[in-house]
């Protein structure tokens, strides 16, 4: 469980830019190379963008850890939920 | 193929089923399960699973809606507190590691 958590850190800060935030590019490459198999329409920027805004709760148009952390939660739960 | 993030999220979700089947109530972890997995899974990370005041905290701050149950929505909220704990380490040696070079 610990290195489940130590991943989750790990990926985030290998798509961040050095101010450790996701921006619009960082988000959408997160979204095709590691999401592709739990989200749908990863390749539609359009779509990722709109996910990104809605995640993005100060407004500021990067992702910090926490709120790329919602997704990943909002995530799992709905997966979990599936089974 | 899986990828290493959607792996990570798999796993949690399994080691919360294995813990939370462990009694009856199949859906939510009851204090000890809760105990068992801090034991198991977070022996690194943690060191307050052996005091059992410290798990009762822990099992009161993440059981939001009182039932004496944690069930998986209340149990991410424990992950997401190690994560950030866990980033905000990540960052430090980041830090302390460019002071020396």
């Amino acid at each position: 469980m610990e290195s489940a958590i130590t991943k989750l850190v790990e990926v985030f800060t290998k798509y961040a830019g050095k101010d450790k935030r996701l921006g619009k590019k960082d988000f959408q490459k997160l979204m095709e190379t590691e999401l592709k198999n739990f989200i749908t329409n990863t390749e539609n920027n359009k779509a990722v963008n709109e996910l990104k805004d809605q995640i993005d709760k100060d407004k500021d148009g990067k992702l910090t850890f926490e709120e790329y952390f919602c997704l990943v939660t909002q995530l799992a739960t709905n997966k979990y939920k599936l089974q | 193929m899986p990828s290493e993030l959607e792996k990570a999220m798999e796993s949690l979700i399994m080691v919360f089923h294995r813990y939370a089947s462990k009694d009856s109530k199949n859906g939510t972890l009851s204090r000890r399960e809760l105990r068992d997995l801090m034991e198991n899974e977070l022996s690194g990370f943690l060191k307050s699973q052996k005091d059992p005041a410290a798990v009762d905290k822990i099992m009161k701050d993440l059981d939001t809606n009182g039932d004496g149950q944690v069930d998986f929505e209340e149990f991410v909220s424990l992950v997401v507190g190690l994560s950030i704990a866990c980033e905000q380490c990540y960052k430090m040696q980041l830090s302390t590691g460019g002071k020396k070079h």
